[in-house]
């Protein structure tokens, strides 16, 4: 397997959607999503249950055709060139698939059989690379969902892909196992390898991605590196001062302040109309009614916080 | 399509070690059971029963081949046309770029290296018992034996291609043994006997593959040509591999 690589395909985002549309009957799967992955990195494809991700990486992979829109696989346009670009993609669509009758090494043959001669030369790398050369010989059928996992992975790993596209991958695998695949994830994308991960688990995404889409209801919501997605929004700060009710009666007031919550330590404040120029006077009105206030900072807000502001369905969310 | 992936579908199907078991059986096996039978009566009663070979054994042992035998055509062939399918790995294996229908192609000829030499060997086996245990019956010409023998593996593959075509395009192989088992053991022999059909049972594959029949003792009833014979079988495999292949290509996989 290569460690360090050329890319063989043309430079630029190595997935580009626009306006992709996948419809079953009347129900929209997939909402006119415009989506751009940035070649080298970890891309988190973030999304509840149902949100559509699983078909947007269907249709991309022409498992099932679009109803509208346009798609590029690793800069070259599919469906017209998917055989080109798929020949240096690896995927996994929801839970990996194989002939439980067959050893993992038989199962990987049969893979690389289908792809170019090289592929069949990377079986036993791939199998060492992902700890599974000592269960290589067994049946598929008595592996753990864990195994089973890090055999898909041996899988895309045959066609020394440029992008790997990882639906849900962490599924099925034990806190040792999701340890070990989030280093596995960085070690891919030092390669300079990409990798698009599909997931519903906020958690992993803010840990091993880079950057990150934000979809639901079939639709590509917000895009960009992580800190940007989780700092985007309305102007949020963290108060901390004395008497936190009298505090709390005055801000409610206050026409700068939309909304006001309790937190830990004290209060977080979202300004209206995300006026900045607003602060110094909230603070001005706080002093005036004798509250001392100890600290005032930005909020500091994560991928979770911001997720459940942009997405519907926020009790589906793990 | 190449011939790693030929060679993959033939591994996808030895590596079912029940099944391959049971082909064999339905297959070897059931043409030296048969003889065994007949030699067994003919030892404990001479006078009453022949000697087992002769030309008369090898069309019954075509006739095991093909119709006992059919239900390992059957087996095999659906296995090769949904295996994918059913374990999920279709979907892995049209990721990788690689054409539906070179995907779907490489089934046939997967199929048929793992049924034919079954099926030649049950026929050389009854070729060596028509002789060994033929005693002082007529015994079968090498012309007859090489026509026996090409028709064999043409009804054997027919036989095949429809089962494999057939699973991929219904999509479930239990239901596509059920009905292929029925048709092939119950309902063509039926469609057969009804005189009332006339000429429409040449539509039948059976009728076609009896007309074709080296012996020709078993008559049919009514008229039918070698060439229809040949046009029903060569049709009926075409149609429903086309139709197969069509519906592999707009899978959602």
């Amino acid at each position: 397997m290569d460690a360090t690589r050329t890319s063989h395909t043309p430079a630029g985002p190595v997935i580009r959607t626009s306006g992709l549309t996948k419809k079953f009957g009347d129900r929209i799967a997939v909402n006119a999503a415009t989506l751009e992955v940035p070649r080298g990195c970890a891309f988190g494809f973030l999304g509840p249950n149902g949100a559509g991700k699983t078909t947007l990486i269907r249709t991309l992979l022409g498992l099932t055709p679009a109803s509208a829109g346009a798609m590029e696989l690793l800069g070259l346009p599919v469906p017209e060139r998917r055989a080109e670009a798929l020949a240096r993609v690896g995927a996994i669509v929801e839970e990996p698939s194989f002939h439980g009758h067959l050893t993992g090494r038989e199962n990987l043959w049969i893979a690389a059989a289908v792809r170019d001669t090289a592929a069949v030369e990377r079986i036993d790398a791939s199998l060492g690379r992902m700890g599974l050369l000592d269960r290589a010989d067994d049946r598929v059928a008595t592996y753990s969902m864990g195994m089973r996992q890090r055999l898909g992975i041996a899988r895309c790993l045959l066609a020394d892909p440029e992008l790997l596209i990882l639906d849900e991958p962490t599924n099925g695998l034990d806190p040792g196992g999701i340890l070990e695949f989030r280093g596995f994830v960085r070690d891919l994308v030092g390669e300079g390898r990409t990798v698009f991960l599909s997931s519903h688990l906020l958690d992993e995404v803010e840990k091993i991605c880079d950057a990150a889409a934000i979809v639901d209801g079939g639709r590509v919501l917000m895009q960009g590196t992580i800190s940007e997605i989780a700092a985007d929004g309305n102007l949020v700060v963290d108060l901390e001062c004395g008497d936190r009710e009298a505090a709390k009666r005055v801000l409610v007031a206050s026409p700068a302040i939309a909304t006001v919550a309790r937190t830990d330590e004290g209060l977080r404040l979202t300004i209206a109309r995300d006026d900045r120029e607003a602060i110094p006077g909230v603070t001005r009105t706080l002093v005036h009614a004798g509250i001392d206030i100890y600290r005032i900072s930005p909020a500091r807000r994560t991928l979770e916080e911001r997720f459940l502001e942009l997405t519907t369905t926020r009790g589906a969310v793990a | 399509m190449n011939g790693r992936m030929i060679a993959a579908e033939v591994l996808k199907l030895v590596r079912r070690r029940g099944q391959m078991i049971w082909a064999v059986i339905l297959t070897v096996v059931a043409v030296v059971v048969a003889y065994g039978i007949a030699w067994g009566y003919h030892l404990s009663n001479a006078g009453k029963y022949g000697p087992a070979g002769g030309s008369h054994s090898l069309e019954g042992s075509l006739w095991i081949i093909t119709t006992i035998g059919g239900v390992a055509a059957v087996l095999i062939g659906t296995t090769a046309g949904i295996g994918d399918q059913s374990a999920g790995v279709f979907r892995e294996l049209v990721v990788t770029g690689r054409s539906r229908i070179a995907l779907f192609a490489a089934r046939i000829p997967g199929a048929l290296i793992v049924l034919l030499p079954m099926v030649l060997l049950a026929f050389a086996v009854a070729v060596v018992c028509t002789f060994a245990l033929a005693g002082d019956l007529r015994t079968p010409s090498a012309s007859l034996i090489a026509k026996d023998a090409v028709w064999l593996i043409a009804v054997m593959t027919a036989q095949l291609l429809l089962a494999l075509g057939f699973s991929a395009v219904v999509g479930s192989r239990a239901t596509a043994v059920g009905v292929l088992l029925g048709w092939q053991l119950a309902l063509s022999p039926l469609l057969l006997s009804i005189d009332q059909l006339g000429p429409v049972r040449q539509l039948v594959p059976r009728a076609a593959a009896l007309r074709l029949e080296p012996f020709s003792n078993e008559p049919l009833g009514f008229a039918m040509t070698a060439g229809a014979a040949v046009a029903v079988l060569t049709v009926w495999t075409v149609v429903m591999l086309a139709v197969a292949a069509r519906r592999t290509l707009r899978l959602e996989a």
